[in-house]
């Protein structure tokens, strides 16, 4: 699964340390997720949908299915 | 929605918990320089000293185990969950390993307040070997 959680971040000028402190989880999480090492739960891809505006959908594609 | 209601101690009980476990690894070794054998330690006949420095441990393990990290979100809870089966797992094959040698070997005994020092030391070795694991992870993404 590939997200663009880094590219949405960066738009809005955020470091992970800012985005880490609105979503209330740790920097470490916030960089497994970009990096792709660790898949957030339900709440906190919506949280994260919510905070950037976007669906879960566009932040979050699963390579096997999803078809851009 | 499910929500856990552990309640986990504040941070700092973690350099409590392992303060604790110093002083009866401390403790351990004194009673060694005094002539026990070191297999006293896994024995049931072994006089109340060293199951007092059992019960210490235990504490001491609890207090680092039942501590909040610095954050408490969900990928630490995921790390704690995968602790917990691994330190399952690992004394369930200990156990099945030691029912089969002691029926064709020879029968072993030893406390169960071993056992939960086990439980424990594993599922904190476990825990936080993932979670330092984790973080050396090379990634394809530079962190900022």
């Amino acid at each position: 699964m590939i997200n663009y959680i880094r590219e949405e971040r960066k738009k809005h000028l955020l470091s992970q340390e800012d985005l880490a402190k609105a979503m209330n989880v740790s920097r470490q999480t916030i960089n497994a997720i970009e990096a792709g090492r660790y898949l957030p739960s339900l709440p906190l891809a919506l949280k994260l949908s919510q905070y950037f505006e976007k669906t879960v959908n566009e932040l979050f594609v699963n390579e096997v299915f999803d078809v851009e | 929605m499910f929500k856990s209601r552990i309640v986990f101690l504040p941070f700092v009980f973690r350099f409590i918990g392992l303060a604790i476990v110093l002083i009866a690894l401390a403790m351990a070794i004194l009673k060694l320089t005094t002539g026990t054998p070191f297999g006293t330690f896994f024995r049931f006949d072994a006089d109340i000293r060293v199951y007092a420095i059992h019960t210490i441990l235990i504490l001491g393990f609890f207090l680092i185990a039942f501590s909040k990290e610095r954050i408490e979100d969900e990928r630490i809870q995921f790390f704690r969950t995968h602790a917990v089966f691994i330190s399952l797992m690992v004394h369930a094959v200990f156990f099945f390993v030691l029912t089969f040698t002691s029926l064709t070997l020879q029968w072993i005994n030893f406390p169960a307040i071993i056992l939960m020092n086990s439980i424990f030391l594993v599922y904190i070795v476990a825990f936080y070997t993932l979670k330092i694991r984790d973080q050396l992870c090379k990634s394809t993404y530079n962190s900022d």
